[in-house]
C-alpha cells in the first residue's frame, strides 16, 4: 500500500511516501519560497525517486489543519485534485496530532503549538508513553489559558511546533523542569508522520474522498467574525 | 487527436470550469457564483472567496466534464487562470489544475485573465485581425491591440480604479447594493445624464491610452455629500446617470482613439462592464461614424467564466506554450508576461 503524505500547514513543505513496512521517501523543505511553487515538483520528485507512478498510489494523506489558511488550502487542494484524477481515497490529518505522533514514547503530556497570531496558539494535548492518546480537541487558545491548564497537571510536558520558539522562555518560567523541548527536526511537522497516520486511517476504512475533504481551519474568516460581532461589513472595494 | 480543453477559473468570486472544443465550440460552461455570500459584506472578501473556491472547484470540474460528455482522458490540455486576481482565490484554481494535469499526464497552460476576457469574443465571432479590444470589468480597464488570436499588445490601462470598481463604489455611496454595474445601469435609465456634468479625465500625450476614474469618483461622492449636507434628497437616478455617462464617455473616447491610431476596422469589447447597455450603444454609434465595427460577447460570456479561459488556453496550447509544475498564482500580471 503506497500512501503519499503532504504537509504545507506551516512554513515547512514536506512530502513523503510510505508503505506498511517502511518510509520509502521524504522531502522536507523549510525555505522562503511559496508552497504553491514547491509542493507539486516535490511530489513529482518523491515519486520519481521511489520509482512509483502517480497511478500506483493507494491513497493520499494531508495535514488538513490547523495551520496557515493559505498553506492548508494548497495542501488540501492538491490532495483533492490527486484524489479526483486518480480516484484515490484521501485522509485529512490533524496537524497537531501529526506533530504529537512524532513522539509516541515520551512519557508525559505532548503539547503541540502552532502560531495562530492574535495572541493565540493552535493547540491540543496528547498523552504519550506507548502511542499517543488525545486529551483535548484541536483549538485556538491564549498562551496564558494553556499555561493555567498545564499548571494543574503534574507530568512533564513536551512542547513541539513552530510557536515554541516564540514562547520558549515563558514556558520555562512557568513550568520549570517540567518543560521539555524536542530537537528541531522532530519539532516540525513531517509528511512521513502524516502519511503513516493516514495509512492507519485508510486501513481502518476511515478515509475520505475528494468530495468531502476540507481544511480544518478552526477559525472563521476575519470578515465573518467581524460581521457576526458588529454587523459591520469588512468587504473589499 | 482530441481538441478538448478544460478551462478552470477562480480569480475572483466565481468558481468556473468549462470544456471547449478547438478553442471555439462550448461543450459545457459551469459557473458557481459566490455573489450572494459577498453581498452582505459589500464586496469580495478574499478569505471567504478562497474557502468557497476550495469547496466547489472539484465539483464544478466534474460537472463540466459530465455535461460535455467526456472524461479527463479525453482532454488535450488543462487551462487555468493564473492572474491577475485575488492571490488566495487564484491559488485554488492553479493548484487544482496543475495537479490534475500532472496526475493525468496532460499539458498545462497558464492563462492571463484579461486575455481570457478578450477570447470570449472568439467563442461567438470570427474576427478579422488586427483589432483593438477594450476590456472593462470589476478588476480591469485595459486597451489592447490584437495582431492575431492570442497575440496581444498592451496599449494602456487604468492608473487607479478599474471602471467596474468605480461602479461598485458609487453604488455603495448611493446605497444601491453590490455589484454596482447592473444596478447603476438600471437606475440610470430613469435619470438625466446631463443633470450633473461630472468631469471627464482625457489625459495628455504620453499616456493617451491610460484611464483614470478616481477624479470622477471623488467628484460624484463630493456632489452627494454636498447635497446631503444641505439637507437635500439626492436624486439617485440623475447622479447614477451622470456618473455612468462620464465613465462611458471616457471609455468610448479612448477606444475610438486606439482604433484610429492603430488603424483597425474591428473593435472588440470584453469584460463584465461590456454588459452595460449605455456603453455598448455609445461605443457602437461612435465606431459606426468612423465605419468601424464593434464585436462583443453575449452577457453570459462577458462576466467571469471558464469557457473564455479554455478558449484563450487553446491558443497557448496550439503554440505549445506549456506551464510547469511550479506554476504559481500571479495577482498582478501584465499582458505579455507569462511567468
Ligand atoms: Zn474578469
Amino acid at each position: 500500500m503506497y500512501i503519499l503524505g503532504i504537509d504545507t500547514a506551516t512554513l515547512v513543505c514536506s512530502v513523503a511516501l510510505v508503505t506498511e513496512e517502511k518510509l520509502v521517501a521524504e522531502y522536507t523543505l523549510q525555505v522562503r519560497k511559496t508552497h504553491s511553487e514547491r509542493l507539486l515538483p516535490l511530489i513529482a520528485s518523491v515519486l520519481e525517486g521511489a520509482g512509483i507512478k502517480p497511478q500506483e498510489l493507494d491513497g493520499i494523506a494531508v495535514a488538513a489543519g490547523p495551520g496557515s489558511f493559505t498553506g492548508l488550502r494548497i495542501g488540501v487542494v492538491t490532495a483533492k485534485a490527486l484524489g479526483q484524477a486518480l480516484e484515490l481515497p484521501l485522509c485529512g490529518i490533524s496537524t497537531l496530532e501529526a506533530l504529537a505522533a512524532q513522539h509516541p514514547l515520551f512519557n508525559g503530556l505532548i503539547c503541540p503549538m502552532l502560531d495562530a497570531r492574535r495572541g493565540q496558539v493552535y493547540n491540543a494535548l496528547f498523552f504519550g508513553g506507548s502511542g499517543i492518546q488525545r486529551e483535548t480537541d484541536d483549538r485556538a487558545v491564549t498562551l496564558s489559558d494553556l499555561l493555567a491548564e498545564l499548571f494543574e497537571r503534574q507530568e512533564p510536558v513536551l512542547f513541539v511546533g513552530d510557536a515554541v520558539k516564540l514562547h520558549r522562555q515563558t514556558l520555562i518560567d512557568a513550568l520549570g523542569a517540567r518543560a521539555c523541548f524536542a530537537p528541531e527536526e522532530s519539532a516540525v511537522c513531517r509528511a512521513a508522520t502524516v502519511a503513516r497516520l493516514g495509512l492507519l486511517e485508510l486501513q481502518a476504512a476511515k478515509g475520505q474522498t475528494w468530495q468531502d475533504l476540507v481544511p480544518h481551519y478552526i477559525r472563521r474568516a476575519g470578515a465573518e467574525r467581524k460581521f457576526q460581532a458588529t454587523g459591520d461589513s469588512g468587504g473589499r472595494k | 487527436m482530441t481538441d478538448l480543453i478544460l478551462g478552470v477559473e477562480t480569480s475572483c468570486d466565481e468558481t468556473a470550469a468549462a470544456v471547449v472544443a478547438g478553442g471555439k465550440k462550448i461543450c459545457s460552461n459551469i459557473i458557481a457564483s459566490q455573489i450572494d455570500i459577498h453581498e452582505k459584506f459589500g464586496g469580495v472578501v478574499p478569505e471567504i472567496a478562497s474557502r468557497k473556491h476550495l469547496e466547489a472547484v472539484n465539483f464544478i470540474i466534474a460537472q463540466a466534464l459530465a455535461e460535455a460528455g467526456c472524461t479527463f482522458q479525453d482532454l488535450a490540455a488543462i487551462a487555468v487562470t493564473h492572474g491577475p486576481g485575488l492571490v488566495g482565490a487564484l491559488l485554488v484554481g492553479v493548484n487544482t489544475a496543475k495537479t490534475l494535469a500532472y496526475a493525468l499526464g496532460k499539458p498545462l497552460v497558464a492563462v492571463n485573465h484579461v486575455l481570457a476576457h478578450v477570447a470570449a469574443n472568439y467563442l461567438v465571432h470570427d474576427i478579422d485581425f488586427p483589432a483593438v479590444c477594450l476590456v472593462v470589468s470589476g478588476g480591469h480597464t485595459s486597451l489592447l491591440y490584437l495582431q492575431a488570436r492570442g497575440e496581444a499588445e498592451f496599449l494602456g490601462a487604468t492608473r487607479d480604479d478599474a471602471a467596474g470598481e468605480a461602479f461598485d463604489k458609487i453604488a455603495r455611496v448611493l446605497q444601491l447594493g453590490y455589484p454596482g454595474g447592473p444596478v447603476i445601469d438600471k437606475i440610470a435609465r430613469e435619470g438625466n445624464p446631463d443633470a450633473f456634468p461630472f468631469p471627464r479625465a482625457f489625459s495628455g500625450q504620453d499616456d493617451v491610452f491610460e484611464f483614470s476614474f478616481s477624479g470622477l469618483k471623488s467628484a460624484v461622492i463630493n456632489t452627494i455629500h454636498n447635497l446631503q449636507q444641505k439637507g437635500k434628497t439626492v436624486p439617485v437616478a440623475d447622479v447614477a446617470a451622470g456618473f455612468q455617462a462620464a465613465v462611458v464617455d471616457i471609455l468610448v473616447e479612448k477606444t475610438c482613439l486606439a482604433a484610429k491610431v492603430k488603424g483597425t476596422k474591428n473593435v472588440l469589447l470584453a469584460g463584465g462592464v461590456a454588459a452595460n447597455s449605455r456603453l455598448r450603444v455609445a461605443l457602437e454609434e461612435a465606431l459606426a461614424k468612423e465605419e468601424r465595427k464593434l464585436f462583443l460577447p453575449p452577457p453570459a460570456l462577458c462576466t467571469d467564466n471558464a469557457a473564455m479561459v479554455a478558449a484563450a488556453g487553446w491558443d497557448l496550447y496550439q503554440r505549445q506554450e506549456f506551464a510547469g509544475l511550479d506554476l504559481n498564482a500571479v495577482p498582478v500580471l501584465d499582458i505579455g508576461s507569462q511567468k
